[in-house]
């Protein structure tokens, strides 16, 4: 009876079935490599090697919620990486690289769903015709063991100085948006433990707009140097603790909490799950399901952009073959986070959760040491078992 | 007659086969005309070196010689161009090997007209058995010597350090050059007491530099590696400046050259690095046709291009040489 109402309870989150998952690989690895895998440098691995397939996998979610598909998204992100490193090694300053990186990815989403709407061939055939394309871009620009190097062009980080104000107006910024997410949740939640996560982000939110007034607020009229690389995926020095994590875990986190709001407190979110599992009942609502389309086909391909610069931040170079094979990877992410493969339901916070578990097995496959030969296998046979506690977890909701 | 695109395209590259090359040398009837049919093309750097080095000799010989494959990947196609290339009646044929079975039907009618076949850069795997192509011999690397050749630098360079475990991350699984550098680099440090791990990884440097710092967060008594390729040795230099170790911290060794090996060649990083020399492939192979066709010459054994060190002694020679085309 109780365990019943546990399994309700569970299910009536999307992401429910994949915390679940999460936790019983967790305790696998937890029991079979407890020295290694319960460190900071396994938990750093996992969550930085994650951080970029992460980003894009919130894409491909609310796309995925929509009903559509975007197998191109390893290529989107290659070539975006390559627009922007490319424009930054020939002089472009790099802010504007940024743009224009982030601008040619949300280009080929945008393509991606003009295609769909103007044909009506399913996103996943269209999709797998723009992924060839796009890869084509990249491997007719950089031929074959070309590799573009920021170091090549110069040894420092580029640097670009900013007016005090700005950085300031931009941390607040920030701060507000925390708020207003924390703040919705807030609203939303009936009990105190249920609050008591929103209020540590506004906690939070609050604490960082403090920090920045004393310390920026004073020096007002001055310039601060701001490390571009640094910001997009720097290492974050956490004191005692160690490990490898980077800002690109905080871009990855932050765009999750942005976007998880947006799917569930926004007329488009509620638009993206209408078009997603009933076409034909949306239109009917007025929504206008072509448009959405579209709109969900180019954030895809912007966060997709914006992966691959976090991740060119740091690599410091693009090969022609960057992307590859990580559509696969995302959409089984997404699909173990709880999302439909049939569209209109799911979660990002679910997919942030799956892209961590495909990270974890990952990891902890290597920790164990299992055979090479062996270790695509392990990673296979998993996934099915992480995806099987899944559905049985909504099976339980659904009876 | 049967138009289709692939034929087409065949047909257009090998019209401006012929016209570049007659461009470049006037075909005269006593000249001998030799042709390359191989896998890789143009598209790819590496082949162009040893399209550099066929053209080089072919110029110091007085030879015609002519390239032939698709422009970036393609065995199919070897095949046609084969037969164009004996229905051009050429007096001699440089053919890659990496699937003798797509060209053992025209290699045997190359034969039966007399025309002799060198294998470069790719070996024909049956060579030394019954199911071997009717070829003269082998001009290219041996990827196992070039394992060997690493494994040897790790051991030396370990000197009185108790070298107790190495890691070999292997890029693309199953594949047969890959494999035959691992398992070279095995050979001699297991029957020295090295536990040789294997690890998969990818052609993916942020995945794969998680990986590596998995590895070594499992195996922290493992203190060299083996990278099989320019992009595993980019992982690696990520992780050694994630984690800040000093050169030597942990001993490196890779195969293929990149810009990005040649620095960490010169700052210590890397112990060395293993190349084939593409440009002899093209080079000698013209050569050994020309003797072989006015002398009747022919090696005994394959001719090894590779493996080649390049450590601190050499690198700035070999970067130099990279720039010109002829690495």
């Amino acid at each position: 009876m109780r365990s019943q109402r546990l399994a309700r309870a569970l299910g009536r989150h999307p992401e429910a079935g994949a915390a679940v998952g999460f936790a019983a690989v967790f305790a696998i690895f937890a029991i079979a490599v407890p020295n290694t895998f319960l460190t900071a440098n396994a938990f750093s691995s996992i969550l930085t090697s994650q951080a970029v397939p992460g980003i894009a996998a919130i894409g491909i979610t609310l796309l995925m919620i929509s009903g559509e598909f975007d197998l191109s998204v390893g290529s989107i992100m290659g070539v975006a990486s390559l627009v922007f490193l490319a424009s930054a090694v020939s002089g472009v300053p790099v802010l504007l690289a940024i743009a224009i990186g982030l601008g040619a990815g949300a280009l080929m989403g945008f393509v991606n769903g003009q295609l769909l709407i103007r044909t009506g061939i399913p996103s996943f055939i269209i999709t797998l015709g723009t992924l060839l394309v796009y890869r084509a871009i990249c491997l007719t620009s950089i031929s074959g063991g070309r590799i573009v190097r920021w170091a090549d062009y110069s040894r420092e980080n580029p640097l670009v100085t900013l007016p005090v104000p700005l950085v300031l107006l931009t941390a607040l910024g920030l701060a507000a948006l925390l708020a207003w997410i924390c703040g919705a949740a807030w609203r939303e939640a009936t009990t105190i433990r249920r609050r008591l996560l929103p209020a540590l982000g506004l906690a939070t939110g609050g604490g960082f707009a403090i920090l920045a007034l004393v310390t920026l607020g004073p020096r007002l009229l001055g310039v601060v140097d701001v490390d571009v690389f640094h910001l997009l995926n720097g290492r974050l020095h956490l004191g005692d603790l160690g490990g490898n994590f980077r800002i690109s875990i905080l871009w990855w986190l932050g765009l999750a909490g942005v976007f998880s709001v947006v799917l569930t407190r926004t007329r488009f979110g509620s638009a993206l799950a209408a078009t997603g599992g009933n076409a034909a009942a949306a239109r009917a609502q007025g929504i206008d399901i072509d448009r959405i389309r579209v709109v969900a086909f180019t954030l895809s391909g912007l966060l997709a952009a914006l992966a691959g610069i976090v991740q060119t931040a740091r690599l410091k170079s693009v090969d022609p073959l960057r992307g590859e094979g990580l559509e696969l990877e995302v959409i089984a992410a997404v699909v173990i986070g709880g999302t439909l493969l049939k569209g209109g339901y799911g979660s990002v916070i679910g997919s942030v959760i799956g892209t961590s578990l495909t990270g974890m097995l990952r990891t902890g496959l290597v920790l164990v040491g299992v055979p090479s030969n062996a270790f695509r296998g392990a990673i296979g046979a998993l996934v099915i078992v992480a995806v099987v506690i899944n559905s049985l977890v909504r099976r339980e909701q659904d009876t | 007659m049967r138009f289709t695109l692939r034929g087409f395209i065949r047909n257009a590259s090998f019209l401006v086969a012929c016209l570049t090359a007659g461009d470049a040398y006037p075909q005269e009837a006593d000249r001998l005309h030799f042709a390359f049919v191989t896998h890789g093309g143009p598209g790819n750097p590496f082949w162009n070196v040893v399209i550099t080095g066929m053209e080089d000799a072919g110029q110091r010989y007085g030879v015609d010689v002519q390239w032939l494959s698709s422009p970036t990947f393609s065995i199919e196609d070897m095949a046609d161009f084969l037969d164009d290339a004996i229905a051009s009646g050429v007096d001699g044929l440089g053919v890659t090997c990496p699937d003798p079975d797509a060209i053992r039907e025209n290699i045997e009618r190359a034969r039966a007209s007399g025309i002799p076949v060198i294998v470069l850069n790719t070996a024909d795997p049956h060579a030394g058995t019954p199911d071997a192509l009717p070829t003269l011999f082998y001009v290219g690397a041996s990827e196992f010597l070039g394992g060997q050749a690493n494994a040897r630098a790790v051991l030396a360079a370990a000197g009185d350090i108790a070298l107790r475990r190495a890691v070999c991350p292997i890029q693309e699984i199953g594949h047969s050059g890959l494999e035959a550098r691992l398992a070279g680099f095995r050979s001699v440090l297991e029957p020295a007491g090295v536990i040789v791990d294997g690890l998969t990884i990818s052609n993916d440097v942020g995945e794969s530099t998680g990986l590596l710092a998995d590895y070594f967060l499992a195996h922290p008594d493992s203190r060299a590696i083996a990278t099989l390729g320019p992009l595993p040795a980019d992982a690696f230099y990520l992780y050694a400046d994630d984690m800040g170790l000093e050169a030597g911290a942990i001993l490196h060794v890779t195969h293929d050259t990149s810009p990005a090996i040649f620095e960490r060649i010169r700052d210590g990083m890397t112990l060395q690095a293993i190349d084939q020399q593409p440009y002899l492939q093209g080079y000698l192979t013209v050569v050994f046709l020309y003797l072989h066709r006015t002398l009747g010459l022919a090696l005994a054994s394959d001719a090894l291009t590779g493996p080649f060190v390049i450590d601190a002694a050499n690198v700035d020679l070999v970067a130099g040489l990279v720039t010109e085309g002829y690495r």
